[in-house]
């Protein structure tokens, strides 16, 4: 029996002229689980919140959204950014929240409240407050607040987003219990669904809000391959290696190698003929409080003008800190940190490096305090091709852009302000496959006139732009080598078809080496 | 280490810090009755850590002591004379009475803070006012919130904008900065907003999980917060002072009582 149906919907927001979506019609069975894909501004979050009435924008709605309930505590819902819709102050009252809402009884709502904690395995936080909790902690808490009512189905609107990859495996594992154990329906849209792509059973694809494909997870994403369509990288960069099966996991992958074989262009090599240093840190010892520990221990390194730098690690091991040490904006206890060029910093939510209404405003205004000549702007604009659709961003609210819109820019920012050295945190968190593609292009071109370094949980991402690699790990660098060798030297911090092919055939990484999308 | 005192019921917790409150309110008139309470913080202050906060406040505690004689000229024993005003030492008595007040009452809501769980606090009020006590901590909440995205604005700021010399551009990127805050904050509400309502936020008939349970500690604490007033209110001076200095030193008891408590079941694994 259907759970959810959809017939001809199309919606249209409060005050726009165009559809956000046209004539989308699916339905989801109880136990089953899809994926909503497609390019940022596709109408994925509009479809997924019209799911849900008590969160559905306002606008003009036609069709038909059936829901074999209309209760609403049998659909959750689960935003991208884990803080913003955390409420109250401690785990314990946010999974309390909505059954207290809902009037149940206070032993039951108790009784609830404990089973949950139990189910996700967060009894041992529930007295902490949500503001101490990491990312992935809040949101695995939120799923936590809108399991406790037992819904029928869950709702998740990129919830990797915004997470690392120890975060996502344990979403991963606490969605396949709830669906496993507890036949809870999950519809998820995600840029990137390597992690959950064995729970997934039909894809819906969303192009300008229309369907553009809908059907089995195999199906559909093999025909996206077939089209050498970029958005078939959302079932993780294994994807190219077959193109009669959708290979899930490593295993599957490095089985389809050993029998199959496949064929590949090299790597490309690493450039040893670095450019003049522009920053320079020299056994750098930093800590936030007297009484807390080192969050960098004897950090020796320098960044080189015209290279791209990355810098790996798990959370916590200090790669933010050492950005902002090198970019000048934290001081350390010990050691020294020289530099030759005007460094940036744009953190890992780039809309913070945006403080005026427009993006042009911001750029005039920032020209005005550092008294840049205004035509620096035209200049800049000018000077690198990859700016040329940069002007239909101008007069935008920098909320208003998507995740590749806005670290377009952001740098474009920086480089109008003159700075020689820029620091990326996170930058391709929440991109899709097309942003990452730009991305890719931007950062090549950026580097030619300037040092970058970037930071990033995403090996592939990190591999294809960068010259070198530096591993932290406690605070300390414990190797610092070119890309191509990190791949290849690493067992676990590499990319999944560097592990797929170890051992099988030699010098196979990155997803673009297979060709298959070009 | 354990501060048995959080554990006591909201309501009783909340009651005796409103009782020593107003009883350290109406000691304020006598040094015999403030320097006790003064020399009873000064002890809570530096067994919980927060004497830091009243050093801070001691310079303004100095300049109000010194600063008293200058504007009232009252009493009848000048120690100086000032532009022909005398600088008298009643009036200087009455600055260090006003000093010592503000820095005990500073004190002592520090020693409340430590010593209350804001949470229960927001829960006890949740009973009454449900909608009012979510709000009110929440509001708490943001103040962390805040000061994470001015800090995070202020860093990203300064990577491309320096500092500036002038005033009205040091306040022109002041108020950029701020505005950019509070439109992160904002922009995060909505969304807030939203998944309120989604969990069933406007719906009627709300419960609250918290039960008001009243133990034997908490009636204790009761009593004898009770007992104290009434004896502070009823008797002579000795018998006021004495059980004002119990009153305040409540906690400390019942945290001694705790541990030794502790240690005996303690003995008997």
């Amino acid at each position: 029996m259907a759970l959810f149906k959809i017939e001809n919907l199309s919606f249209k927001y409060e005050g726009e002229k165009d559809y956000a979506l046209r004539d989308v019609s699916f339905e989801i069975n109880k136990g089953e689980t899809l994926a909503v894909i497609g390019r940022s501004g596709s109408g994925k979050s509009t479809l997924l919140r019209l799911l849900k009435k008590s969160v559905s924008p306002k606008g003009e709605l036609f069709g038909k959204v059936l829901f074999s309930s209309d209760d609403i505590s049998k659909t959750g819902f689960i935003f991208q950014n884990p803080f913003d819709q955390s409420v109250c102050e401690t785990v314990y009252d946010e999974i309390c929240f909505a059954p207290q809402n809902l009037g149940m009884r206070p032993e039951y709502i108790r009784r609830r409240a404990a089973e949950t904690c139990e189910f996700f395995g967060i009894s041992d936080i529930v007295t902490r407050k949500m503001s101490e909790l990491s990312g992935g902690g809040v949101q695995l808490v939120n799923l936590a607040a809108v399991s406790v009512l037992s819904p029928e189905v869950i709702i998740l609107d990129e919830p990797y987003a915004q997470l690392d990859p120890i975060s996502c495996d344990k979403l991963t594992s606490a969605l396949k219990k709830l669906k496993d154990e507890l036949g809870t329906s999950i519809i998820i849209s995600s840029h990137s669904l390597e992690n959950i792509l064995p729970l997934i059973d039909k894809v819906l694809v969303l192009e300008d809000g229309r369907v553009s494909d809908l059907g089995h997870t195999d199906e559909v994403f093999l025909k996206l391959l077939k089209e050498k369509k970029p958005l078939c990288l959302a079932a993780g960069p294994l994807i190219p290696l077959c193109r009669d099966k959708l290979i899930k996991t490593v295993k599957q992958a490095r089985e389809y190698i050993q029998n199959n074989g496949v064929r590949y262009s090299p790597i490309k090599p690493f450039k040893a003929s670095g450019g003049d240093t522009v920053i320079s840190a020299k056994n750098v010892y930093f800590r936030y409080d007297k009484k807390a520990d080192d969050v960098l221990k004897s950090v020796s390194l320098e960044v080189k003008k015209g290279r791209v730098m990355g810098i790996v690690g798990a959370n916590g091991s200090g790669k933010t800190t050492l950005m902002k040490v090198l970019a000048g904006l934290k001081k350390p206890y010990a050691g020294k940190v020289k530099s030759f060029e005007n460094a940036v910093y744009l953190p890992q939510d780039a809309r913070l490096a945006f403080i005026k209404d427009s993006v042009l405003n911001d750029i005039k205004f920032m020209c005005e305090m550092s008294g840049i000549d205004i035509e620096e702007i035209d200049k800049t604009f000018h000077r690198y091709p990859i700016f040329k659709n940069i002007d239909r961003l101008f007069y935008k609210h920098p909320y208003d852009l998507s995740g590749g819109e806005l670290q377009l820019a952001a740098l474009f920012k920086a480089l109008v302000c003159g700075k020689k050295v820029i620091f990326l945190d996170e930058p391709a968190k929440g991109f899709d496959p097309y942003a990452k593609a730009d991305f890719i292009n931007l950062i090549n071109e950026v580097k030619q006139s300037a040092a970058v370094v970037v930071s990033s949980h995403d090996i592939e991402l990190i591999t294809e732009i960068c010259d070198d690699i530096s591993m932290l790990f406690c605070g300390e660098i414990i190797s610092r080598e070119a890309a191509c060798e990190f791949v290849f030297n690493n067992r676990f911090f590499t990319t999944s078809l560097a592990r797929a092919s170890r051992g099988i055939c030699e010098g196979l990484a990155l997803c673009s080496q297979l060709g298959g999308l070009k | 280490m354990t501060l048995h005192f959080r554990s006591l019921n909201e309501l009783a917790a909340v009651c005796y810090f409103i009782i020593s409150f107003v009883l350290i309110c109406i000691s304020a008139q006598n040094f015999m009755y403030l320097i006790p309470c003064f020399v009873i913080c000064i002890f809570y202050s530096v067994f919980l850590e927060c004497f830091k906060t009243a050093l801070f406040c001691l310079p303004t505690v100095a300049l109000l002591i010194l600063l008293n004689p200058l504007f009232n000229h009252t009493g009848s024993t000048p120690l100086f004379y000032v532009n022909d005003d005398p600088y008298t030492l009643e009036a200087l008595m009455l600055g260090v009475r006003s000093g010592i007040t503000a820095l005990t009452l500073i004190l002592w809501f520090q020693i409340a803070s430590k010593l209350l769980n804001s949470n229960r606090v927001f829960h006890l009020l949740s009973r009454i006012l449900p909608t009012t006590a979510l709000m009110l901590s929440m509001i708490y909440k943001s103040t962390h919130d805040l000061k994470r995205r001015s800090e995070e604005v202020s860093s990203c700021r300064k990577s491309f904008i320096k500092e500036q010399k002038g005033v009205m551009k040091s306040i022109k990127l002041l108020s950029a900065e701020l505005l950019a805050v509070s439109q992160n904050a904002l922009e995060g509400s909505v969304i807030k907003g939203i998944s309120m309502r989604g969990r069933g936020f406007e719906c009627k008939g709300k419960t609250s999980v918290y039960k008001m349970k009243l133990k034997r500690d908490d009636g204790i604490v009761f009593c004898t917060a009770g007992a104290m007033l009434f004896t502070y209110l009823l008797t002579g001076k000795t018998a006021s002072v004495i059980s004002l200095c119990i009153l305040l030193l409540l906690p400390a008891l019942f945290q001694l009582k705790e541990e030794l408590k502790w240690h005996y079941l303690k003995s008997k694994i």
